[in-house]
């Protein structure tokens, strides 16, 4: 995978997001993603004047099942969605443009002869 | 104690049982084939007239359809009251067609021409009708003449046994059929002199029992259940409580309904007929027992339910569509029995058989339920919707909130079903908010079968708005207007009435009713088009798009990912709440916050809501699971 680049912006979103999870997270797991923060802003190689940096690339293994939790969103988030929701336009049901042509005579077709064995 | 009549004894009654107009011509009475096997069984010969085929042939069908179709003015029992109370008819000079103008547009002609027409069915088409039903049956071969009467075919079959009384009086005229329940029964045998004698209430055993009675020359006061008039008065044997049980009840024989119309033209001659056959697989009502809608008169004095096995319903099926050679039938039950849902249903799907079934429902039925009726071929149901206000429809007894017919209304559409349904007001107890709420809520339900009449309740005998006056009080009470224009003075109109005018204490006034009523010719008409409104949606996992063109040509979409397109499907199948939809999905936002949702989801027409649960409105695009 190639390397991941981002932007300072980028690293105050995800902590305020963390900081939002509800259930609040534990004091250990706190520590503990502070410390993966720790380690990673080691391994990060910065970028022209932005702010931004890169990280060498990872591949995520094993990803839970059940994703949905992590998609759940406020209702911030979903009153944003709502409003956004609708694109007007009709959508009459599509006649499909198909033509029957018939099945041929000696439908279905003969198998096609077998390979010529290695060696002949 | 009955002396049981002697096989020759009964073989010399010839009994001949009539249907007059105003009954449906496109289907056999299933009165008529009932009553037929009945008499059949026990000896007497017997034979059924569809005689209301050759008068609806007669002024055309067209015509016909709307007199009988018509639950309004009598006009049905007035054009033949001339002919039934001969010299005593009220209405000679055909003051009823301008008194009650305006609840005859339904004839849908210009005032003359309606008035040109009623006058010449009335004065021309029904006397020379029945000269010639006098005329051309062997009525001199017949004993017994029965009459079943239902809603407008008294005055018909007070015509025609007059005549017979006048040309064979030996004949013994008997009627029976709901028009004869109760009180009413009795009225009409004291001033109807043509009634020989009245079958008050179920008829299952009265008529046979009568029969033999007459076959064997006994006393009729051993028959229970009779009315008849006797030394100037009338005399009335105790009725018995409806016990009768379904399953030992014959199949009806409609033989002589299919031979006659089809010479009559009425039903072509094909291999396979398409006609509904009338079955009954159960009687009373099993809701009604428990809680009576109280604007309900159907059952009149027989509520109890009793419905046949599923066994006998089974072969009942099989049997008359062997021998009708059709494979439609129409339930006259009042509702169906629920127990037919596990005991019944199941087994015409995996027999896979080929019928068409209608029903009259609950409307509390459940999607799965839905289904499972689809596959078993029930495609067409009356479901008793009334109303799509919680409050209206607690007032009428309903048993059933509004969110749950609109989500009968859902998956009865999704399963290709057709539902009859009407949109009903004047309840008392009902409010202004009532209707301006459900005025709001329809332009959402357009994609929905529409109802398919609007009106103001009528007031029923039998109702509980009619027998409970204490807990629903009324300014006025009486026979509905046009019972004046077809019955003699001396009949008290008071007994023999069905529908009654009324106006309730704490009525609402009309005017209440103009936005729903608008609303709902909004939404009939939406339907009356080749591309009706849509609401339907595609989902995946934490995904949906709802195509929405419930206003023709306004189409648009919209599209809702993970948690608001989990909330959404989360209340597709049946009403839930938004505390039940949070446990179902696990969710870490606050109750309110998915109530908040929901209403966002209502504002836009997406959701109904009914109280505190909710019911995602549209419809699975991909059909039908």
């Amino acid at each position: 995978m190639a390397n991941l680049e981002f932007s300072r912006q980028e690293i105050v979103n995800l902590t305020r997001r963390v900081s939002n999870v509800d259930p609040p997270l534990s004091e250990r797991e706190t520590t503990l993603l502070l410390a993966i923060f720790a380690a990673a802003a080691d391994r990060a190689t910065p970028v022209g004047l932005g702010g931004g940096a890169t990280l060498p690339g990872f591949e995520i293994r094993n990803p839970p099942a059940a994703a949905r939790t992590e998609r759940e969103m406020t209702l911030s988030d979903l009153q944003q969605q709502l409003l956004n929701a609708y694109i007007p336009g009709s959508n009459p049901d599509p006649v499909i443009p198909y033509k029957v042509v018939g099945v041929p005579v000696g439908w279905p077709p003969p198998p096609p002869p077998p390979p010529p064995e290695n060696g002949d | 104690m009955l002396t049981e009549a002697t096989p020759g004894q009964r073989s010399a009654l010839p009994v001949v049982l009539v249907s007059m107009p105003f009954m449906a011509p496109h289907h056999p009475s299933i009165q008529l084939g009932l009553l037929k096997s009945l008499a059949a069984r026990c000896g007497f010969p017997s034979r059924t007239l569809h005689a209301n085929l050759d008068f609806a042939v007669r002024i055309g069908m067209e015509s016909y359809e709307l007199l009988w179709q018509h639950r309004g003015a009598m006009v049905g029992d007035w054009l033949f009251s001339l002919e039934a109370f001969p010299g005593t008819a009220p209405d000679p000079q055909a003051r009823m067609i301008e008194d009650l103008a305006c609840g005859l547009s339904y004839l849908g002609a210009s005032p003359d021409e309606m008035r040109e027409k009623l006058l010449r069915i009335r004065t021309i088409d029904v006397p020379t009708y029945l000269d010639e039903l006098v005329s051309t049956f062997p009525w001199e071969e017949v004993a017994v003449v029965g009459f079943s009467s239902t809603f407008q075919q008294n005055a018909a079959s007070f015509a025609l046994a007059r005549r017979l009384k006048q040309r064979h009086p030996r004949i013994v005229t008997v009627f029976g059929g709901a028009n004869f329940d109760d009180e009413m029964g009795p009225e009409l045998v004291r001033t109807v002199d043509c009634i020989d004698v009245a079958v008050i209430g179920e008829g299952d055993e009265t008529f046979p029992r009568l029969l033999n009675a007459l076959a064997a020359g006994t006393d009729l006061d051993a028959v229970p259940g009779l009315a008849r008039r006797l030394d100037g008065h009338v005399k009335l044997t105790p009725l018995t409580s409806a016990t009768v049980q379904l399953d030992d009840l014959p199949a009806p024989d409609y033989e002589e309904y299919f031979q006659h119309a089809e010479d009559l033209g009425i039903l072509p001659r094909v291999g396979h007929r398409n006609v509904w056959l009338p079955i009954e697989t159960a009687r009373g009502c099993w809701w009604g027992a428990k809680h009576h809608c109280t604007f309900c008169g159907l059952n009149g004095t027989t509520m109890s339910f009793r419905p046949k096995s599923p066994g006998r319903v089974l072969d009942e099926l099989t049997s008359q569509a062997r021998r009708y050679r059709s494979f439609r039938f129409e339930a006259v039950d009042n509702i169906m029995d629920m127990a037919y849902l596990t005991k019944l249903l199941p087994v015409l799907v995996e027999n896979e058989t080929g019928y068409e079934i209608f029903y009259e429902v609950k409307a509390s039925l459940k999607r799965e339920q839905l289904r499972l009726m689809a596959q078993a071929g029930v495609t067409s149901i009356q479901p008793g919707i009334e109303s799509l206000s919680s409050n209206v429809l607690r007032l009428m007894r309903k048993g059933v909130r509004a969110i749950q017919n609109v989500n009968l209304l859902r998956w009865a559409h999704y399963y290709d079903m057709d539902v009859g349904w009407n949109l009903l007001w004047g309840f008392p107890g009902e409010t202004e908010q009532d209707y301006t709420e459900q005025a709001t809520a329809i332009p959402h339900l357009l994609h929905l079968q529409p109802p398919s009449s609007t009106n103001r309740i009528w007031l029923e005998r039998f109702s509980p708005l009619f027998n409970e006056r204490d807990t629903f009080p009324l300014r006025h009470r009486t026979p509905e207007r046009s019972y004046r224009y077809v019955y003699p003075d001396d009949v008290d109109l008071e007994r023999i009435a069905y529908f009654f005018d009324y106006d309730l204490e704490d009525g609402l006034p009309d005017s209440t009713y103009a936005g729903i009523r608008g609303a709902a010719a909004d939404w009939s008409n939406a339907w009356r088009v080749d591309r009706p409104p849509v609401l339907k949606y595609w989902s995946a996992p934490h995904f949906i798009q709802i195509y929405d063109e419930r206003q023709h040509g306004q189409g648009g979409t919209y599209t809702f990912e993970d948690t608001l397109a989990d909330l959404y499907l989360a209340c597709s199948n049946r009403p839930t709440t938004a505390a039940a939809v949070r446990r179902e999905l696990d969710l870490c936002l606050p109750v309110e916050a998915v109530q908040e949702v929901f209403e966002e989801f209502q504002k836009r027409g997406l959701m109904f809501l009914d109280g505190q649960f909710a019911l995602a409105l549209a419809l699975p695009a991909v059909k039908a699971r």
